[in-house]
């Protein structure tokens, strides 16, 4: 949620995030207000925000509950699809007073993800097993955005489950045998020293993307439902379908594509025009924000 | 209390095993991936003869790599429960101990959890990477048990009521600790504590681990089982046992420490498997008697046999995925236990 607030530049409306939201950098200086399921709720109230912003998959329904016994007023996202993620960006730019952000931002993702799906399609989807936990090995559901991200970049995750974290058997993954395992990591240089581990151990070696070393690392962005998934998703096509990149001359705005996807460190730039003055403040909120992941 | 013949020891171990080898059979045959008795019996076979390497097939693999190793590791833990379970319910003198009673568990996952989080911090070479948690665990288990020795010790020797009430206090602590580091520390490793704490036979070890765990369990049973005698007169009474001539102090330090080891043994591995280093004792109390020549290696076999069925129900009933073996151990347990003990009052 704090991503998307940054993404559509009202930060300086933002007045308080949780110990989770770490991007982009200067979301770390933020007030804090605690952890996304045991927020302070003396912390929220002490910062009189207009509204908290919430998403379903992290924060508790009774902290909602409290805001709302306090008279804050909350916005709850719930996204199971990239599709939703695009609409909630929609709504809580909506609601911050600054629709012609969102309708940007999402444009923008939605003409990213068109122009991704339009290299990738004739390209069969690669078998995958997105890696949440090793042991025990936890994967992602059906109905996760994260699952959707999957098949936007050109991959179908082999669980099909309906639970949201299924702990998967791995006689089920060494039966369906994935062609690329995916991890998602802050610490994306642990990862290879990760998978060497994983090499040496019984059960484990008889994958063979396991044994092959094929294997993907994108930024933890795709585990986040704001904006900046968009790059996530790119990153991972890549890295699944090399041959779809490399055999096409690259022209100069796919370069500059490349060289901002990779977790970007400065908050994209296109929107920094955005920024409204507190006294501008529009039709449904001119203040401040607490926002809770 | 009946005399103890070695054929009837025997007759009991002997009819136990064979149940122990067709739960494994069974455990063998079911799983997420199917596979037929036939093939089973014949890569078996195979695997006996040491032709292992002509299991061509992926299931075979399957069976070797991933079903045959989660079960002995169930075995494993299962017997060293159940043994470290007899044990502490002799030595404390009290029904409801079990494994974790003295907070070695405890330890084991508070161990564990600051494994976790200094993992992403460490550059180990990847042989070792798979290592850390279970030897952080199994470290503070043993942190643990030196602790709760010293607080259980009166005028220089264990005393059972102190050393229960130290364990019990130490146990609570360190859960306060866990429940601390969980609601603070924001690493996203912290998504693993959750897993381990649930308890799970699911991790995979190289096979040295296997070794070493056969090989612990067989030497702490056998220290435990050499003090059998002195146990059965310690239920009677530390003062008693001490006029009959048994050297209280020595027999309480060494089946203590003993029994203590085999459950950091098995949380190490598995994290806290629950009720069955209650349960099993308790039952196979019920079946074959409270003599502790019979009841520690019926226990080691039960507790085993418990394990691996657990297990199996925990693999398969909701496969292709899977639920952890200690909320199946606990959802069985609870009932079997008030079972057992309005049977026992009736």
């Amino acid at each position: 949620m704090t991503e998307t607030v940054y993404a559509l530049g009202v930060q300086d409306r933002l007045v308080g995030d949780t110990d989770y939201c770490d991007y982009p950098p200067d979301a770390q200086t933020k007030t804090k207000v605690g952890g996304a399921v045991n927020p302070s709720l003396e912390k929220i109230a002490s910062l009189h925000p207009d509204l908290v912003l919430v998403t379903k998959a992290l924060n508790l329904p009774e902290t909602v509950h409290s805001l709302d016994g306090l008279g804050i007023s909350s916005y709850a996202s719930d996204p199971h699809t990239v599709n939703d993620i695009l609409t909630s960006t929609l709504k809580v730019a909506d609601l911050l007073g600054v629709p012609e952000a969102g309708a940007m931002v999402t444009g923008e993702m939605q003409q990213r993800l068109n122009s991704l799906k339009r290299r990738l399609g004739s390209f069969p989807p690669r078998q995958a097993l997105f890696v949440v936990w090793t042991q025990p090995l936890i994967s992602v559901g059906r109905s996760t955005f994260i699952a959707d991200a999957l098949l936007h970049a050109g991959a179908v995750s082999i669980v099909d489950s309906s639970q949201d974290w299924p702990h998967v058997s791995l006689e089920e993954v060494a039966r369906l045998q994935p062609e690329y395992l995916i991890f998602a990591d802050s610490h994306s240089e642990t990862v290879p020293a990760q998978v060497d581990a994983l090499a040496t151990l019984p059960a484990w070696r008889i994958l063979n993307a396991v044994a092959n070393r094929r294997f993907a690392v994108i930024s933890d962005a795709v585990n986040r439902p704001a904006p900046r998934i968009v790059s996530a998703i790119e990153d991972l096509a890549r890295q699944l379908h090399p041959e779809v990149f490399a055999d096409k001359p690259t022209g100069a705005k796919e370069k500059i594509e490349k060289q901002t996807s990779p977790e970007p460190t400065k908050p994209p730039q296109n929107f920094v025009f955005v920024f409204p003055s507190q006294s501008t403040g529009t039709r449904s909120l001119a203040g401040g924000c607490a926002c809770a992941l | 209390m009946r005399p103890l013949t070695l054929r009837r020891l025997l007759l009991q171990c002997l009819l136990l095993t064979a149940i122990l080898f067709f739960v494994v059979v069974v455990a063998l045959k079911f799983g997420a991936v199917p596979v037929s008795l036939y093939a089973l019996g014949r890569d078996l076979l195979r695997v006996i003869l040491g032709q292992s390497s002509q299991i061509s097939s992926d299931y075979g693999l399957i069976i070797q790599n991933i079903r045959l190793p989660r079960i002995i590791l169930g075995i494993l833990v299962g017997a060293s429960l159940s043994v470290a379970g007899t044990s502490f319910q002799a030595l404390l003198r009290n029904p409801l101990a079990d494994p974790y009673v003295l907070g070695v568990s405890s330890g084991a996952a508070l161990g564990a959890i600051l494994g976790l989080i200094a993992e992403p911090h460490l550059a180990l070479p990847p042989s070792f990477a798979g290592l850390l948690i279970p030897l952080c665990a199994f470290l503070a288990a043993t942190a643990t048990i030196a602790a709760v020795y010293f607080l259980g010790r009166r005028q220089g020797q264990i005393d059972s009521t102190t050393l229960l009430l130290g364990g019990v206090i130490t146990a609570s602590f360190l859960n306060a600790v866990i429940m601390f580091l969980m609601s603070t520390v924001t690493s996203s490793n912290t998504r693993g504590m959750a897993f381990w704490l649930m308890g799970n036979l699911s991790t995979s070890f190289q096979k040295g681990v296997y070794w070493f765990l056969a090989a612990g369990f067989f030497v702490a049973s056998a220290i435990i089982y050499s003090a059998a005698n002195d146990l059965n007169l310690l239920l009677a009474g530390e003062k008693e046992a001490m006029h009959l001539g048994v050297d209280v102090r020595r027999v309480q330090l060494v089946v203590y420490v003993a029994a203590s080891f085999l459950t950091g043994l098995a949380v190490s591995v598995s994290g806290a498997v629950a009720y069955v280093g209650l349960i099993v004792p308790h039952m196979m109390r019920f079946i074959f008697g409270s003599d502790h020549r019979t009841l520690l290696p019926t226990a080691a076999l039960g507790g085993a046999i418990a394990v691996v069925i657990a297990d199996t129900i925990a693999r398969t009933v909701v496969a292709p995925n899977e639920i952890a073996v200690g909320a199946v151990t606990a959802i069985v347990g609870a009932p079997l236990f008030i079972y057992l003990l309005r049977r026992r009052l009736a």
